[in-house]
């Protein structure tokens, strides 16, 4: 396994506040004598974000979905109604 | 709470076509028929919705009802915030009750352009590890789960290739973040 996985690793566990005290206590110690490492830690924090954005993207088109599923189903006609109803 | 503090609690409910289905249905017209109230389309009641849906789940569905109200309390309050929020306009015409005010809507619910552009690319060169580390870090599955639904031989496989992927997407970002700027936002 490379450093970088291990720092990857560290990170992540950093970020998600799963460190012991004392590791924790370490990591931040590296994190102030190391640039590299904040930075690191920025970019995988940045990454998280990004992907969050993704999933909130595809459960939008989740939502999408079940949209049109719903306003197509003729089951759901009263449904329907009610809602054309609020927007005439 | 740490950005990955709260995925631990979302993975014990399961967010299905039949569960979303289900909210969809006893939920919308509550928010229809805000939207309409405020002179809003139909396509605009839809939007607002899905978005508080979103928020719902990630926010109440982990940390517990922060509003302490109903459900539909809480979707109906983060749909006047998200109304208010487009329509600055309408201040005066929505009253917020207490437990409404106190629901905010991320700080990082609206992505950047820079952001915006990053996932486009992301989506592009990294799609097989998005929907990777979407599942892990976002959807109910644990590790293990992962590891089935995606056929790996077992959790140690699983993992190491979550951990491929995150080194692939933090390369990727590394890259293609350019600017000083795109990459301190």
């Amino acid at each position: 396994m490379t450093t970088s996985w291990n720092n990857t690793k560290q990170i992540e566990r950093y970020l998600a506040e799963n460190l012991s005290p004392a590791d924790k206590f370490v990591f931040e110690a590296r994190l102030l004598l190391s640039p590299a490492l904040q930075n690191e830690v920025h970019l995988q924090k940045k990454v998280l974000g990004l992907i969050k954005m993704y999933h909130r993207k595809k459960f939008k088109e989740k939502l999408e979905e079940v949209h049109r599923q719903i306003f197509h189903d003729p089951e759901k006609l009263s449904f329907q109604q009610k809602i054309y109803g609020l927007f005439k | 709470m740490g950005i990955l503090g709260n995925t631990v609690a979302i993975k014990k409910k399961q967010v299905t076509t039949e569960s979303i289905t289900e909210t969809y249905e006893r939920l919308f017209p509550a928010v229809a028929r805000f939207v309409s109230s405020m002179n809003g389309s139909l396509p605009d009641a839809k939007d607002i919705f899905h978005d508080a849906l979103v928020i719902y789940f990630e926010t109440a569905v982990q940390k517990g009802n922060p509003a302490h109200t109903s459900e539909k309390g809480y979707i109906l309050g983060i749909a006047k915030h998200l109304w208010l929020r487009k329509h600055s306009r309408d201040k005066h015409k929505v009253s917020l009750e207490d437990a409404e005010n106190s629901i905010s809507i991320p700080d990082d619910y609206f992505p950047t352009p820079s952001n915006k552009r990053l996932l486009t690319i992301l989506e592009r060169a990294g799609k097989k590890c998005m929907d990777l580390l979407r599942a892990f870090y976002f959807r109910e599955l644990t590790i293990k789960q992962l590891a089935r639904t995606l056929g790996y031989a077992n959790e140690h496989s699983a993992s190491a290739q979550k951990y491929k992927c995150l080194e692939k997407v933090k390369n990727l970002v590394k890259t293609k973040a350019l600017t000083y700027d795109d990459f301190m936002e």
